[in-house]
């Protein structure tokens, strides 16, 4: 089963209706979407509709409640609606979350819930505050309150997080003797779950480390939590991680940890959590990762989108990213036969600020569109992509001779428009039309320039209309 | 919800169709159980027809006369309607077509279509049949004296179960009790009793009905009723001495409030009760030790404070009275009735400012003080002659002026039923179960019943030294020393050897063939002189019968606990008052009995009251659905008993230690398969069809006994765990995602 619409209205940065179609195979989703464009509401979306129907009893849960995300701009009831298909061939089926209807209790919603990821960059926030505690690093908040949060322990049939709430406290009186049994008895559960699944955890964390092209063996020492009457308080709350490192011998170990690092550990452990949950009945799984990766630099990227094709094939993946620069390459690095593009830009009406989402089409056509809805500002972004596209593949595919740079990341455009302006026929005269370079090179002062998206106020339609003329002409020239 | 109605259609033959169209339009209404249909389709072949049609209009209640041509000329129509006619059933003509009705014998009765429009002069005919729908829907609802309007079915529903119908009556009167429509509670609940005459809460309600109604002698039955049904029931015992106490009968409330207090010494209510009850006899004291008891348990109660202030102004403590009147009215400021004792105690104190802000309050509230007044001191005068202090003017002029209200000593009485209404999700998979087998006390031979009652001194229990020195002194004593343990010591699967023996000195018991027993029992013979019961100083309250029912193997587990606790007991082991023993070799039954759904029905039947920990009570104990298992079936939950029961006794199991989670684990984990294997033989059907197994699965891997294991049985029990842990295994799939199906969800408390 594959989710293949995904319908939502007035929620939360949603305002009116937004349809997203998958495709009847349901594929992947990656999302290039500026802060606050509606990127995360779309991924809080998924997560609140499948968590909507796992424990309705739980009042503490206020995300059961549709009405607590409902667009505060518009009084008009919302909902979440998401499609299924158990086989492209077959009729969808279409679910609704809302206030009137709440059909996420059903059977396939529950276990699709129970089998899913989310985590998002907040969840990875964590990683900032650790400090190193001597020449170890304590990861209890970080593993217990996010990480593993929702693992569900086997026994008992609750999740982590609700087993440690339940011993958190308020504490009970001294004399109050089958009330701290049981509360010691609750410690005894939690403390054994908790050692059991990092034990479980640890053999999968080191192959996903290893993708990192970390060479390191993880210790996650936890030593049992325990309760002091005396002073009502749960003591040792303490997962300690260790890193020996196979091939070296470093005494101050800690000192490599750096925030690079802990996130990739982190992420590891949260995505061996999800690949050792058991298949469900539906076959549908979903892992969504919003901004997760932003506290990773570009080496250590590429291996989470290797990881993702090679350990989350029966996965349905969101990935979400305000960082456009990683949205194009991983973009080309995805392969388009599983994957759906889209970007949401902010788009102020007179009313409200909404969020536009862009399917996948020609750069230039969709720099016209928003050229049409006067939308300088993301035109002048599709006119830049289109430009930069055009020469690259020009050059690419004739295979000119571009300047060389040590890091493929910094050639510039500059890089690869020099040597196709000054390209020169077999009878020796410039291949390109002198008008079509004049028109270029006018546009590049301002819209084509790469600093374009800082001054967004001196783009003006007259200057976005011809650089898109230009750009088309080029197009033409070099097709 | 009542029983359906039987509805009888008189038709003519020609007229099949339009019959056979009345009939598909009624399915809703038979679908909902409100009616059944019968008509001559219905008659078995080979029984005399005409014969058969009479008995079954007999007991008919409704009978729809399909007018037209044909049947008002039909001569079996027209004797059909004579028999209903002298029957006096309900009557309703359903005007087909246009013809003479209008002088036949029908136009006496209101028809249908609305207007007497026949269906065939409707344009849409569908419409016209839907009218004549509706008005035989009305006209039912008439008819159904307790019909809640239209529930919606589920296909659990079990509309023909008497128990479930009287559940539903039972909860129905509990809301008319609460809106003090009494007389209409009290018909509600007798439907219930009519249905299921076992059900000792409703008769507990119904006496709170007439109690209401101030109808003593009625109620003190029904309660008694209750009790005689399930001695246990603590509020029927409170409530029927709240019932003798109305009536004057103080010294019987008192006994019925011990017994009460006995049964559950935290009933806070019940002291209070007992406290108001010595007062009226007088015995001041007494009163007021019972109000401390009631405030240690329940120290926010306000009518508890201001009955004690009125124990300690009649003893003459002003003072401590006024504290106790202030308390009260501090814990719930418009009490009326404190105002105006406070207002009363005052008075002794001369402190007339304030005596008239309480008095005028409590006037104010509704009191009648000029009545309460004169029932404490019959006038003015009185009581200034009494207590030597003479009355301002004012103040005797407020006590005297006339106003109806009285002011009542309060005193409370509860139902057993606290609870919300159920929402019918909960009820329907309530029933559901309560029907899916036999109940366990039909499917076991011999009668459970609790151990042996030691108490109350402990002095027939004795430890592992003193049990040694009894059989030195003398050999005879090892006779009838007894492997003993309390309830509170049992866990689940399997019962530990006991530290502790009993002394077994059963009725009749010679006794001076023990000589060393009996001299260790004469060092206590006071103490065990002054215990109730036949039984000689030296005699347990045990026959030696009670020897056959602790030697067969039996489950046994605690009065009280939290959750389903049941081990199994093959050694013979003797248990206390604490404990409850059913007898019974099948092993497979302390799965079962240990399984969550087992624990959500027994939650749900056995009314208990406090949301803390379950409690025994035999007669709901015995209703424990015991579902039809084939014999491979109950040998593999019987073989995963043993596994826990082994594992049980391991010291990895009980040990704290992390290093041995990964074994706590396992014995969970089997735990949790047990819990899978009983929801698939109570919910089959929801389970199989959401593609969920674990019967299957689990007889395929073909277990091995724990006796036939070979060598280290611990390593081969974590070889299975493993084999059954590992994420892609069905039974694993399957018990993760378990709690997708509707009915688990409500068992395990997530709908």
């Amino acid at each position: 089963m594959r989710i293949t619409d995904i319908e939502i209205k007035n929620f939360r940065a949603f305002p009116k209706t937004y349809e997203i179609n998958l495709s009847k195979a349901g594929k992947n989703l990656l999302v290039y979407g500026e802060n606050g464009s509606g990127k995360s509401s779309l991924y809080l979306a998924l997560k609140y509709f499948l968590e909507s129907g796992l424990d309705t009893n739980n009042g503490s849960s206020k995300n059961n409640d549709f009405d607590s995300h409902q667009n505060i701009f518009v009084k008009d009831p919302g909902y979440i609606r998401l499609s299924f298909r158990a086989d492209p061939q077959l009729q969808k089926d279409t679910y609704e979350w809302s206030k009137a209807v709440a059909e996420t209790t059903e059977e396939p919603i529950i276990e699709t819930a129970k089998a899913s990821g989310f985590l998002d960059y907040k969840d990875l926030l964590g990683v900032h505050y650790l400090q190193p505690e001597g020449k170890a690093v304590n990861m209890f908040d970080l593993l217990v309150k996010t990480l593993l949060a929702n693992t569900i322990n086997p026994v008992t049939d609750r999740t982590l997080v609700d087993d440690w709430n339940e011993i958190k406290g308020p504490y009970p009186r001294r004399n109050a003797k089958n009330q701290i049994a049981d509360l010691e008895n609750r410690i005894d559960i939690f403390n054994i779950e908790l050692a059991n699944r990092l034990a479980e955890l640890r053999p999968k964390v080191r192959e996903i480390l290893g993708k990192f092209g970390y060479k390191v063996e993880l210790n996650l020492d936890f030593q049992e939590v325990t309760y002091s009457q005396k002073d009502k308080a749960l003591e040792n709350q303490q997962i300690l991680l260790n890193v020996e490192f196979f091939d070296k011998d470093i005494s101050e170990r800690y000192l490599l940890l750096n925030e690079a690092k802990l996130s990739a550990i982190a992420i590891s452990i949260y995505l061996s959590s999800i690949l050792l949950l058991p298949e469900p009945e539906s076959g549908l799984r979903i892992l969504a990762l919003d901004d997760v990766l932003i506290g990773l630099d570009m080496s250590n990227r590429f291996p989470v989108l290797n990881i993702l094709e090679e350990y989350f094939k029966d996965h349905q993946i969101f990935l979400m990213t305000y960082d456009k620069a990683w949205y194009e390459i991983a973009k080309q690095r995805l392969e388009q036969k599983n994957w759906k593009y889209t970007e949401f830009y902010f788009k102020a009406t007179d009313e409200y600020e909404i969020p536009v989402c862009k399917e996948d089409r020609p750069y230039l056509e969709k720099a016209k569109e928003y050229l049409d809805e006067n939308d300088y500002k993301a035109c002048a972004i599709y006119v830049r992509t289109a430009f930069e596209a055009a020469i690259k593949k020009y050059c690419e595919e004739k295979d000119l001779a571009v300047k060389y740079r040590e890091n493929p990341k910094d050639l510039k455009s500059e890089d690869f428009w020099v040597p196709i302006k000054t390209k020169k026929n077999d009878v020796g005269t410039l291949f390109l039309n002198v008008k079509v370079v004049d028109k270029i090179e006018a546009a590049r002062k301002f819209t084509l320039n790469e600093l374009s998206h800082v001054s967004v106020a001196n783009i003006y339609r007259k200057e976005l209309k011809d650089a898109i003329d230009a750009v088309e002409e080029l197009e033409a020239a070099l097709t | 919800m009542s029983k359906p109605l039987k509805v009888f259609i008189t038709y003519s033959h020609k007229d099949t169709k339009a019959k056979d169209e009345l009939a598909t339009r009624l399915a809703v209404l038979r679908s909902e159980g409100m009616i059944n249909i019968w008509d001559d389709n219905e008659i078995t072949p080979g029984k005399k027809w005409r014969d058969a049609i009479s008995s079954s209009l007999a007991d008919s209640d409704l009978l729809l006369y399909l007018v037209s041509k044909n049947s008002l000329a039909s001569e079996n129509c027209n004797k059909e309607l004579a028999k209903a006619l002298t029957e006096k059933t309900r009557i309703i003509p359903i005007i087909l077509e246009d013809c003479d009705w209008l002088h036949h014998e029908l136009s006496d009765f209101q028809a249908l279509p609305d207007e007497s429009k026949p269906i065939i002069k409707w344009e849409d005919k569908s419409e016209g049949w839907q009218n004549v729908v509706n008005g035989i829907r009305k006209v039912i609802r008439e008819m159904q004296p307790y019909s809640t309007g239209t529930k919606k079915q589920s296909k659990f529903y079990k509309t023909d179960s008497n128990e479930f119908q009287a559940e539903l009556a039972f909860q129905y009167g509990n809301s008319l009790l609460m809106l003090r429509q009494i007389d209409r509670a009290i018909e509600v609940y007798s439907y219930a009793i009519e249905r299921n005459p076992y059900a000792a809460h409703v008769y507990n309600n119904r006496g709170e009905a007439y109690r209401i109604k101030n109808e003593i002698d009625c109620a003190i039955g029904d309660y008694t009723e209750a009790i005689k049904l399930d001695s246990e029931l603590v509020e029927a015992y409170n409530n029927r001495g709240v019932a003798y106490r109305n009536k004057g009968e103080i010294d019987k409330a008192i006994l019925d409030y011990n017994r009460a207090i006995e049964l559950n010494p935290n009933y806070a209510e019940a002291f209070v009760n007992r406290g108001t009850a010595y007062d009226s006899k007088g015995d001041f004291d007494q009163a007021i030790a019972n109000y401390n008891k009631a405030l240690t348990l329940n120290p926010d109660e306000p009518v508890t404070y201001n009955n004690r202030g009125v124990a300690y102004l009649r003893k003459g403590n002003v003072k401590q009275a006024i504290e106790n009147y202030n308390k009260a009215i501090r814990l719930k400021p418009d009490y009326a009735g404190a105002y105006y004792n406070r207002g009363e105690a005052l008075l002794h104190l001369s402190e007339w400012e304030k005596v008239k802000v309480d008095l005028i309050a409590a006037k104010d509230m509704g009191t009648d003080i000029v009545a309460a007044f004169r029932n404490d001191y019959k006038n003015v005068e009185a009581f200034e002659k009494r207590h030597l202090i003479k009355l301002p003017e004012d103040i005797a002029f407020l006590l005297t002026q006339r106003r109806r209200i009285r002011f009542p000593k309060k005193q409370k009485a509860f139902n057993t039923n606290r609870m919300p209404l159920e929402s019918p999700n909960v009820v329907n998979l309530r029933e559901q179960l309560r029907h899916a087998g036999i109940p366990l006390g039909e499917y076991i031979k011999a009668k459970p019943a609790f151990g042996i009652n030691t108490g109350p001194t402990e002095v027939f229990v004795i430890d592992k030294a003193t049990r040694n020195k009894l059989i030195a002194d003398h050999p005879s004593s090892a006779e009838i020393l007894k492997p003993f343990s309390h309830g509170k010591d049992l866990r689940r699967w399997h019962v530990d050897t006991p530290q502790q023996w009993l002394v077994f000195t059963y009725r009749g018991i010679a006794i001076n063939d023990y000589p060393a027993i009996l001299k260790y029992l004469e060092e206590h013979r006071d103490p065990l002189s002054k215990r109730k019961g036949k039984q000689e100083w030296y005699e347990l309250p045990a026959s030696f019968k009670d020897a056959e029912r602790f030697a067969q193997p039996k489950l046994v587990c605690p009065n009280t606990y939290n959750h389903q606790t049941f081990a199994v007991d093959t050694a013979g082991y003797y248990y206390g008052k604490t404990a409850y023993l059913i007898p019974t070799e099948e092993k497979w039954l302390c799965g079962l009995l240990n399984s969550h759904t087992v624990e959500w029905f027994y939650s749900q039947v056995s009314k208990q009251l406090t949301i803390d920990y379950l409690r025994v009570h035999s007669g709901y104990i015995q209703q424990i659905p015991i579902p039809d298992l084939t014999p491979e079936q109950k040998a593999l939950i019987g073989k995963i008993v043993d596994y826990l029961i082994y594992l049980q006794q391991q010291p990895t199991i009980n040990s704290k230690d992390l290093a041995h989670a990964r074994d706590r684990i396992m014995l969970g984990y089997f735990e949790r398969i047990i819990d899978g294997l009983v929801y698939e033989t109570y919910l089959r059907e929801e389970l199989h069809a959401s593609n969920k197994h674990f019967l299957q699965p689990l007889l395929e891997e073909q277990l091995p006994p724990i006796e036939d294991i070979e060598g280290d049985k611990m390593s081969v029990c974590r070889d299975i765990f493993e084999l059954l842990y590992e994420r892609t295994h069905l039974v694993r799939r399957n018990l993760y995602y378990l709690d997708s199906v509707k009915p688990v969800r409500i068992i395990e408390g997530k709908l």
